[in-house]
This record gives C-alpha cells, structure tokens and sequence, in this order.
C-alpha cells in the first residue's frame, strides 16, 4: 500500500500536471478590450439603453454624423452637414456615394429610410424612441396608426429629407448617437431575429466576426470602408469581472480594461500611472427634491438641505479626488454650463430650517437601489447631514422595486447619475424637469415657466439658445432648489504600453485610430 | 426489465410531474408578485409611462394572470419558456448554452473531487491516526472552508498571473477548464475525502475485511475491492447531491472567471426581472434534482443487492 502512494499523488495531480505548457500568443495587431459590461447582450442597439451595447455595436455600425469629442458635428455617411429650412423643421440630407456595408452592398436612401421606419415600428419594440420622436409622423406609428414614417420622403438613391413635427434644436445631435446608427436594409429583413445576436451588418470600420452574448464582440478590419481604415487588425470586446480583467491585463493577455473608481487606487500609483488614463466625463452625479414630499415642498428647506452637503469632503475623503464637485446641473464641455460656487454650511442650514418653521431639524427618506454605485455617496451625505440636523434614511432597495418607485414619484430624495446621450442642455434639463418627465425622477416638479424655457430652448439657436439654458439652470439649481448637483464622474482605464489612439468619447471608446506598436 | 422496477420509474415519473407543476405555479407567483416592473427595468430612465405601456402590451405583459400562466404552463411542457426580454434570444437557447457551459465544467468538478476525494479519503482511512492522514484532514477542513470564489481568485493569481501556466478567465482551451473545476471542485473534494475515511474506516472494520487477510488477499485488493465497495453508497448519495448542486451553477465562480453558465443566466435574470429566464432556469433546476433523486435511487439499486431485495420484497 505504501507503493500506491507516490502513485496516488502521480493521479490527483496528473490534472493538473499535464497542461502546463506554454500560453498561446496573439497576433500582432489585436486589440483586446474588457470590462464587465453587464447588458452586453446584444448589439441591436434600438433593443438596448445602456452604453454597453453602444460601446460594442459602434466600431461596426454608423449613424449619419459624427460628434467629435468637443461636440462639433461632422458628416459621416453624408456629403455634408444637411440643409435645414428657416423654420427648423424640415432636413435635407445626401449621402456619400460609394458608402459599402459590411456585406458588400452600398448604402442608399432606401437603407436609412428602412431604419427610421424600423426605430418606430411597434415590432422593433425599439426602446430609444425618445431620442427622436420629435419627427412628424413618428408618434403615429408607435401607437401601429402608421406603417411608415410621414417625415420620411426619399428623394432618390442618395437624397433624402426629414421633416419635424416642431422645431427641436439638437436634432442634428440626435443623429449622431449610437442608436441612429443605420442599418441595411436587406441584411437586416434577411436576418430577422437574428439581427444583432448572430448578424450585424454595418458601414463601421470593422466587421463583426463573432458575437456571444455577456461574453466577447470580436470584430475584424472591414477592407471595403469609406473613411481612413482602421490600424488593427482585429478588435476584442470581452465582457470580465472587474478583478479578473485587471488580472488578464496585468499579466499581458489585454491592452485596455476600465477600471472601477472603487479599485483605481492601487493603479495610481508609479508603477501604473503612466498608463492609466482619467477621463473626466460629461456627466453629472445629483440629489432631487421630490417637492411633493413635505417638508422639501418648501423652497426654503430644499435650499436649507443643499448648505448640508460638503461636496469637497465628499470628494477628497470618500470618492478619493475621482470625480469634480459642481453645483451646476449641466457639466463641462456641455453649452450652459457655469462655475456656480457652492457652500458647506451647517449653521446656516438650521437657520434656514427654523426660519420654514423646523426648528429641530428635519428627517428625509432617500431610496437607493442596491446596484447603484451612488447609495454609498448616500451613506456619506447621510453622514454630513447630521451636523445640520437633517437626518437622511437611506433605504436600500432592489433594482426592480427602486425604479417602480422612482417612476411613480415616490422617492423624496432620488439620486440622479446621468451620463449624456447627446452633448446639449437639453438632455440634462429637459428629461428631468419638464412637466411630462418629471415624475419618472420623482423631483415631480411641473412648473409653467420651466415647461416654457425648455420649449424656447427646443426651438432656439446659437447664444439665444446658450442664454435660455443659462437662466433655465440658474432657476432650477440656485432660486427653486429642485436639485443639488454633487459631481461630474470620471472613468478610469489602463492602457497598455504600445498602445495609442483611442478615444475617448465621454463614456464611450473608439477604436477606429487604435494605433498598436509593441 | 422486472415489473416492479418500471412500476417504480413510472410511479417516480408521476411525482416528477407533480412537483414540476408545482413549481411552474409558485414561480409564476413569486415573480408576479415581487415589485418590479420588467420593462421599467429594461427602459430604466429612458422612457414615459405612455412607451412603457406600449413595450408592455407588446411583450404580452397586459394579459390576465391566469392567460399569462396557462401560456407559461401550456408551452413549458414543449420546452419553449418563451424568450429573453433583455437578451432577446429562446429561453431554451440559452438554457441549452448555459447548460453546455455549466456541464462541462460539472464534469471537470466531478472528476476532481472523486479523484481528489475518494483517493484522499481511502489513504487517511488506510493510515489513520498517522501524520499522513492529520494531513489530509487538515487540508479537508481548510478546503470545506473556503469560499470557492475566494479559492478561485488566489488560484487565477497563482497559475495565472504569477505563474503563467493556466488561462485566467474564459474556457477556451482544455487548459482552461481547471481553474473552475479545481475552484467549485475543491469543497466537495474535501467533503468526499471526509466522507470517504468515515465509510473506510467503518469498512475496514467489519468481519468481511478480517476474512479476507485471513485468506491471504492483498492489502490493495483488501481496502479496494473489499472495503471500498461497501463503503462506496453513502458516497454515491453525496456525489448525486453533489451533482444537483453543481448543474445549477455557480454564479461567483462563473463570474470571477468569465463563464456564461446557468448561474449567471438565473442571476442575471432574478436582477433584471427576466420573467422567462428566472421561469425557464427553475423549472431546469428542478427538473435537475427530481432527475438525479431518480437516478440515484435506480443505482442503488444497481449497485447494492440488499435494497434490490427490499425493494422487491
């Protein structure tokens, strides 16, 4: 029996001992990318709202324009910036000729108005309507009046117009997102349910390869496309717990992971810092006043409440310097914007409480779902406020229950974490403050005059525009206290030494310019 | 095959039925009763009341309960669980990939811990009481208490990182497999090894075992053949418990290596309120463990001559 037992370790380990051997290598210019990307389920990107989707579904399909990180708008798959009528209303477009999908077949005005039609087929069940429902027609077919889109009129093969229903400023804006990115026409209706699972065609500079859900988008260079092509050869999107991405990246096997703010400490260090790159995004991390909910039904406690956040203690003590207090609810880089200066002030809180007739202070009940990274920011101010004598419950719920709270108006204090769709005031004011949206952010204002600045701030241009935003802002943020902004995140990544010329589009990357040279 | 036993099976199949009913019911409920809106979840900030209602006629989610369940209840007998909200594709598909995934990784698991376990068990039973056997308990003890997705980040750090023998994440080679397995497999490794040395010791003991020295047998034939075999039913009962708990998945583990398997599907759903999923992967789960009770108690049978006799008297 002593014999059998060398023997028997020989077995146990046998499974082990026999692959170890050499890792595999990977070719010269493979881009690999991960982070957990939680909703990368598909790519169809009228099927999905997070960035997730959009981060892996843009290197292969394109919309119209291109926004450019500053916010400039660019033609794309257009000959030039289109032609807008007097009254802003209707859009002439024409398309670059020569444009090729992935599956050899050129783009046409039939392929643009197929995608339009799709956006706002009940069957689609598209959930980013919102974007664009401004454009005539478009309500009608959401509600199956309508088989095509009446603001839709092809010209010829490469001429198309666009007709709003009512003047809407960052329409061109619109166009440029992720979810108008357009599709062909034939691959599309051929692949059916199968569009953006195992098919998905685009005019992107690279196409898709393989797909597998919640796993890897693996794309390749596409020969054919009409711009500068790209300089990889093949490009990776894994989808990897935090921690094991950081793993793989550490010991060679990725070139770029994002990093969580939570774990970027370690990586700030000398040993990481020169490949680890701070995006400051456009963004903005807030607390609303539910001013259903007394006592914030009082302008005076909502501005008592916002002297009780010490946003520089936030940031230097808990978020660590990742992100950039503000009390302006639309961020840098973003028209409208300002530098408004904000106050930490305990006494002054009580002051104003005992001047609305609390004397004692006052409690407030904040909702946070457990996946939201801001229900820790929540401990923190629960923590700040108690020396002004305001006391903040937070109550941790599960996803699903917070947003049917939210969505009803039921939470006196929501927190906002908002990361642009389009780079406008618009985008920042508009959803959560007009009459029609507030309540799905439980703020529930609906006030005349605020619904009446965003219609102007719709229909204006240029710095009539920037100057409605600025006093739409001032009104919101600084006299009716409706929401105290907190701060504008960051994104961290980590790039590997060789690589360059990713950009940094607010949340989302692009890899068409990723340069690699190790 | 003798009456009895198909009357069995048949019998064993009825209640099979019975329970998978059941189940389908109180999944049906607690999901419709939890808050949570799917599409509200799905939409999360980007839509009115009037576009969530719409996506929830679409979606069916507007029909009476009681039509909602018949559907559910009418079409899970053919295995159609209806479709992902969030990932669009047939609930089945992804059971069927989720499966793939978390049985071949079941398979490495049970390699482990019958090679690792039985083995461990057989020599600590054989040398009781010696340094060798202190050993193996000691490590049993630490490796019954560890946290699998605890073991699998050192064990990613060690071989994979430091190392560099073993792939970090993903199972895209043979190599890739053994982290996982080694990782979910090492607690029921160290169960088994504990089991294994109890039933040994127990064996080791009995006349039949004194009989066969007296006859001269070999001490390898003595713990194998004659110890081993009678010692080996209260471990076929662990290692069908064993494999329920495997083929369900295991959410931290798949997820600290990057695998899309059953646990992160059933997870994900339960997050999300992905109605079809969370329904699909249960009625899995429990058609799973009703399967494996019914083949655990047929091999009983099988194996050991003294419940085929009860069974048949």
């Amino acid at each position: 029996m002593k014999r059998a037992i060398p023997f028997a370790f020989l077995l146990v380990f046998a499974f082990v001992s026999a692959t170890f051997a050499a890792t595999d290598s990977d070719g010269p210019k493979v881009f690999r990318y991960a982070y957990h990307f939680a909703d990368l389920e598909l790519l169809d990107v009228h099927k999905h709202t997070t960035t997730d989707v959009m981060q892996a579904a843009n290197p292969i399909g394109e919309a119209l324009v291109r926004i450019d990180s500053k916010g400039v708008i660019h033609p794309l798959l257009l000959e030039a910036l289109p032609e807008m009528s007097a009254d802003g209303t209707l859009f002439t477009f024409k398309l670059k000729k020569g444009v090729k999908f992935h599956d050899g077949t050129e783009l046409r005005a039939s392929d643009v108005e197929f995608t339009f039609n799709r956006i706002f087929d009940p069957k689609t069940q598209n959930l980013n309507t919102w974007l664009c429902d401004m454009i005539k027609g478009a309500p009608e077919m959401l509600e199956g009046k309508a088989q095509t889109l009446e603001g839709f009129k092809v010209i010829d093969d490469y001429t198309f117009t666009i007709e709003l229903g009512e003047p809407y400023a960052p329409f061109l804006a619109v166009l440029g997102c992720e979810q108008m990115m357009i599709y062909p026409k034939k691959a599309c209706e051929e692949a059916g349910s199968n569009w953006g699972l195992t098919t998905f065609v685009g005019t992107g500079p690279f196409e898709l390869a393989e797909f597998s859900g919640k796993e890897v988008m693996h794309a390749k260079r596409f020969e054919g496309y009409h711009g500068e092509p790209a300089k990889i050869d093949e490009l990776f999107i894994y989808v990897m717990d935090q921690s094991t991405a950081l793993m793989e990246y550490e010991a060679g096997n990725l070139d770029m992971v994002r990093v969580d703010n939570d774990v970027v400490a370690p990586y700030k260090t000398e040993e990481f810092a020169k490949n680890l790159v701070r995006v400051d995004l456009m963004g903005i991390i807030a607390m609303n006043m539910n001013v259903n909910m007394p006592p914030l039904d009082n302008v005076k406690v909502r501005e008592a409440v916002s002297y009780a956040i010490d946003r520089q203690g936030l940031l230097r003590s808990f978020l660590d310097g990742n992100g950039t207090a503000t009390n302006c609810m639309i961020p840098p880089g973003i028209a409208a914007h300002v530098d408004r200066p904000y106050e930490y002030n305990p006494e002054k809180v009580k002051s104003l409480l005992a001047e609305a007739g609390y004397p004692d202070g006052i409690t407030l009940e904040a909702y946070v779902s457990e996946t939201q990274e801001v229900a820790k920011v929540a401990v923190v101010l629960q923590e700040q406020f108690k020396a002004s004598n305001v006391t903040l419950n937070v109550n941790r719920v599960d996803q699903g229950t917070y947003v049917d709270m939210r969505r009803a108006g039921q939470v006196q204090v929501p927190f906002l974490t908002w990361f642009k769709d389009i780079s406008d005031p618009d985008n920042f004011t508009y959803t959560f403050y007009h009459s029609t949206s507030s309540q799905l952010f439980s703020s529930n204002w609906k006030d005349a005059k605020t619904d009446e600045m965003l219609a102007r701030g719709r229909a204006s241009m240029g710095a009539e525009r920037e100057k409605i935003y600025l006093e739409l802002e001032k009104y919101l943020v600084d006299e009716q206290r409706i929401v105290a902004p907190l701060y504008n995140p960051v994104f961290y990544y980590l790039v590997a030494d060789g690589v360059s010329g990713v950009i940094y589009d607010n949340s989302l990357l692009r890899f068409y310019e990723v340069e690699i040279s190790k | 095959m003798d009456f009895l036993l198909l009357k069995f099976i048949l019998n064993r199949l009825w209640q099979a039925v019975v329970v998978l009913v059941g189940v389908t019911l109180i999944v049906f409920v607690m999901v419709n009763v939890a808050p949570g809106d799917p599409v509200a979840v799905m939409m999360e900030k980007k839509a009115d009341a009037a576009t969530i209602e719409r996506i929830r006629q679409q979606m069916g989610l507007n029909d009476p309960l009681y039509v909602q369940y018949w559907t559910f209840l009418k079409n899970s007998f053919s295995g159609d669980f209806g479709n992902s909200y969030f990932q669009k594709l047939p609930v089945r598909a992804l059971l069927a990939r989720g499966f793939a995934v978390t049985g071949s990784i079941a398979v490495g698991v049970l390699l482990f811990s019958i090679a690792v376990g039985i083995l461990m068990g057989i020599l600590a039973a054989v040398f009781r009481g010696r340094s060798a056997d202190r050993l193996i308990m000691l490590v049993s003890t630490l490796g019954m208490a560890l946290p699998s997705f605890w073991l699998a980040i050192i064990l990613q750090l060690v071989f994979g990182l430091w190392l560099k023998v073993l792939p970090i994440s993903g199972l895209k080679s043979f190599k890739a497999y053994i982290l996982p397995s080694v990782a979910l497999g090492m607690i029921y490794a160290a169960s088994l090894a504990r089991l294994t040395r109890t039933n040994m010791l127990d064996a080791l003991n009995q006349d039949y075992v004194r009989t066969a020295r007296s006859k001269g047998a070999g001490e390898t034939a003595v713990v194998v053949v004659h110890a081993f075999r009678n010692a080996a039913i209260p471990i076929l009962t662990y290692l069908g418990t064993l494999m329920k708990s495997i083929l369900g998945g295991s959410v931290l583990v798949e997820t600290v290596f990057a695998i899309n398997g059953l646990g992160r599907l059933l997870v994900d759903g339960i997050m999300k309120r992905d109605i079809p999923v969370i329904q699909g992967c249960t009625i899995y789960i429990a058609a799973v463990f009703v399967l494996m009770n019914l083949v655990i108690d047929l091999v009983y049978g099988l194996i050991d001559p003294r419940i085929r006799a009860a069974k048949e008297s």
